[in-house]
């Protein structure tokens, strides 16, 4: 056997290949070590979520009891509840829903089924792609800015105090709706998109009209998965925190809004009190009331800044056994024109003003009374009386309401320092999870069944 | 059918490629019946359609409005490069640098967490696990993007922090109750669906028959997964993971409660630092009055951080362009 000649005149040899064997073993032990590291990495991805639930329910699993869900808030960590969270959550979620479902499905179906392919749909499915990737903080922005703000700019009367849409349920409904459409939309497009050319096409056959065809065929066929597309959205809005806490959810809300057609029971029963605000800045106001609470222990004012105007409204849910008097405390600045405040406010029947150690400004007012303090533009306030109630809410007037929301309540319990108020925290991030991984579990549900039923 | 397995987490579907062509089908010429309501209700859902964007103009609009009075006060180039954000002192400075160096800090930690881990999972998901296993995991694995972020904090703060504490008392180091390092691993373990579902997305979709070619040329799974069906997916894992970028920069609530919210220029992660979206969130709660320069402020922020992500969606599309395979 002869070498064959290679470099530097050394015979060429073949160098030996590595037996199959052991080229097998090493192939098979990739694929083995990479089967194990995926489990790996998923386990420790779930267990995340699991030691998360876990930490929770160890913090807070206690606290949750009847008191827990049907009382409010209180400065006392052990007698708050979250009524006013959970609540106003389910308002702010029904305003969402109202408006970011039947607009996300319009807008879905239009792209999927009647857009044709030019400039002017290209930039509307790009602009909703891009919607996806936008920071909720931003939507939250651009709500303060717009419904709040502008819309009072533009469409607010000077004398009205109802102006903007303000920090209300309807603000942080449409909020949320903003933020989830474009869920909506996608999902609607991929269910529409899943259902066979065919099924259109006997439709037309038959000659239906190009709604009809939507409205009696691909909207039934499609509604599993659009269905999902709207569960797994209102779980996303309902655990949204941060576009609300720049719109101005509040952190203490000891009321829950009107229902329709409710009596106004100024008289006796419940106390409702309009309090405007003298010169303090209003951030100060409404900071002090929120961390303090109350002004009395027995009055539990909840307290919005009303836009536009310094009105602060103050609604309070008193015993009703007691009728004692209700005290609201103002901070004022020694240079503010108080004398015009005090002689209205003495001018109003059932006003009293008054004044603390502290030259805290306090306006007394007997139960029943209703009144409001309104600053004009000149700096001067003053106090008037209001007709006593009577009639009833409209069936609409929750919109404008106040309101938390269980993130906004779980936030707020968390940045306390006293620790007392994490066990809250934890409990109301419990019923949270309940809330968003049942909804999960619930889209789950209805893909898997959809899936199971629908074979085209 | 040969859509894409449907996924409602998915907000990047409509991107995977243009739609079926629904449009192009019409009623037949001969039988129109047009109905006098099937107008009406096209204008109607066109109007729907537009409301995108009606949305995107009108955040556009708003940041604009609202932070130009700020740039008025504050000049361009302060407010990008000066060191001192200090919009509570006497002597205000606005310079978003330390809001950055917050926001990039926390974001590089997720995404040190969420990019290999989900890449990982998601070559596993789609080329390991077995498929019924698979549909059944995906979306208890999309739980973890669905957790409201605020209680995310409470657990970075609750229970990672004090965690890396002691491993790093043990060491002989110390960490304060408030640190980038809890936020950032926390927030990676949130985006960690955001890649492996969408990758996984994208890898599905990878024809058959190129794995096929590979396994007849004698390679292995892990071989087939990396070196042919990743690259052919690249365009949707480039999306995936810009997507998770976004997430990262403009979440809020994690950052909020767990990172501190003292404004400092570092980008050392056993610091606390405030991001961009805390220092919203800080100014929003303490409620600002209409018009100060305060409240300005967080238009600015916002401006800064929607140009970052649109920045990045940007890149995003560039690399979907760049890498798109068509099979």
């Amino acid at each position: 056997m002869s070498a064959i000649p290679g470099e530097n005149g050394r015979p060429w040899t073949a160098l030996p290949a590595p037996p199959l064997e052991r080229v097998l073993r090493r192939s098979q032990f990739s694929d083995k070590f990479f089967t194990i590291l995926g489990w790996v990495l998923m386990s420790l991805a779930l267990l995340v979520l699991g030691l998360l639930v876990v930490n929770l329910a160890k913090d807070g699993l206690a606290r949750i009891n009847w008191q827990f869900l049907t009382s409010f808030p209180s400065r006392k960590p052990a007698e708050a509840g979250i009524k006013s969270a959970w609540v106003g959550s389910l308002l702010v979620m029904l305003v969402t829903a109202a408006t970011a479902i039947p607009v996300g499905i319009a807008a879905g179906i239009y792209l999927e089924e009647y857009a044709r392919k030019n400039w002017f749909t290209t930039i509307i499915e790009v602009n909703i792609s891009n919607l996806a990737s936008v920071p909720s903080i931003i939507y939250g922005l651009m709500a303060l800015g717009l419904f709040i703000y502008k819309f009072e700019d533009w469409f607010g009367a000077k004398d009205d105090d109802v102006t903007g849409l303000g920090h209300s349920i309807i603000t942080a409904g449409l909020t949320l709706a903003l933020l989830v459409l474009p869920i909506v939309i996608v999902a609607t497009r991929e269910a529409l998109r899943a259902i066979p050319q065919a099924i259109r096409e006997a439709a037309y056959a038959l000659g239906a009209s190009r709604w009809q065809v939507i409205r009696h065929h691909l909207l039934p066929y499609s509604m599993g998965g659009i269905s999902t597309g709207v569960i797994i959205s209102l779980s996303r809005a309902i655990g949204e925190t941060a576009p609300l806490v720049t719109v101005g959810a509040l952190a203490y809300v000891a009321l829950v809004p009107p229902y329709p057609f409710q009596a106004k029971s100024w008289n006796g029963d419940e106390d409702v009190v309009l309090v405007g605000s003298v010169t303090t800045p209003l951030s100060q106001i409404k900071t002090q009331k929120a961390v303090d609470d109350s002004p009395s222990p027995e009055a539990a004012p909840a307290l919005a800044v009303a836009p536009g105007t310094l009105s602060l409204l103050i609604r309070h849910e008193e015993d009703r056994s007691k009728s004692r008097p209700v005290e609201v405390d103002i901070p004022v600045r020694p240079d503010e024109p108080l004398g015009t405040l005090i002689a209205s406010v003495e001018n109003v029947e059932g006003l009293r003003a008054e004044f603390d150690e502290y030259s805290t400004f306090h306006i007394v007012a007997e139960p029943g009374v209703r009144w409001r303090v309104k600053k004009d533009t000149s700096g001067l306030v003053a106090a008037t009386g209001l007709p006593a109630g009577g009639g009833v809410f409209g069936p609409l007037e929750w919109v404008h309401s106040p309101y938390t929301v269980l993130p906004i309540q779980m936030f707020n319990w968390v940045s306390r320092p006293d620790p007392a108020f994490l066990n809250n925290a934890a409990a109301a991030g419990l019923v949270l999870m309940f809330a968003t991984l049942g909804m999960n579990a619930g889209a789950i549900v209805v893909r898997a069944r959809m899936r199971r039923r629908i074979k085209w | 059918m040969t859509t894409a397995p449907s996924s409602s987490f998915d907000p990047l579907a409509e991107r995977r490629g243009g739609g079926v062509g629904a449009a192009n089908l019409k009623p037949l010429p001969a039988f129109r019946t047009s109905r006098p309501g099937d107008k009406v209700v096209e204008a109607l859902l066109l109007m729907a359609a537009v409301a995108g964007v009606f949305i995107t103009t009108g955040i556009v609009y708003i940041l604009l409005t609202e932070s130009w009075p700020f740039f008025e006060k504050v000049s361009l180039g302060e407010f990008l490069t000066s060191t001192r954000w200090t919009p509570q002192f006497d002597d205000a400075h606005y310079g978003i640098l330390p809001l950055v160096a917050g926001t990039v800090t926390t974001t590089i930690i997720a995404l040190s967490v969420a990019l290999p881990v989900g890449l990982v999972l998601s070559l596993w998901l789609s080329e390991f696990a077995p498929p019924k296993f698979r549909e059944f995991i995906k979306p208890v694995l999309e739980l973890l993007a669905a957790v409201p972020t605020v209680v995310y904090g409470y657990f970075a703060v609750q229970f990672v922090s004090p965690l890396l504490q002691q491993g790093f008392r043990a060491v002989g180091s110390d960490l304060s109750t408030f640190n980038m390092l809890s936020a950032g691993l926390v927030m990676g373990v949130m985006i960690i669906p955001y890649i492996s579902s969408l990758s996984e997305d994208a890898m599905r979709s990878v024809p058959m028959i190129l794995r096929e070619g590979s396994y007849g040329m004698g390679a292995n799974r892990v071989q087939t997964g990396v070196k042919v069906v990743l690259p052919a997916a690249l365009s949707g894992i480039a999306a995936a993971s810009i997507l998770a970028v976004s997430r990262a920069v403009g979440e809020t609530m994690i950052v909020a409660i767990a990172a501190g919210q003292q404004p400092t220029f570092t980008f050392n992660p056993k610091e606390q630092a405030a991001t961009i979206t805390a220092y919203i969130v800080q100014v929003t709660m303490g409620d600002q009055p209409h018009g100060t320069t305060g409240y300005q402020s967080i238009f600015a922020a916002g401006l800064a951080l929607f140009t970052m992500t649109l920045g990045f969606n940007l890149v995003g599309i560039y690399l979907r362009r760049r890498f798109r395979e068509a099979y």
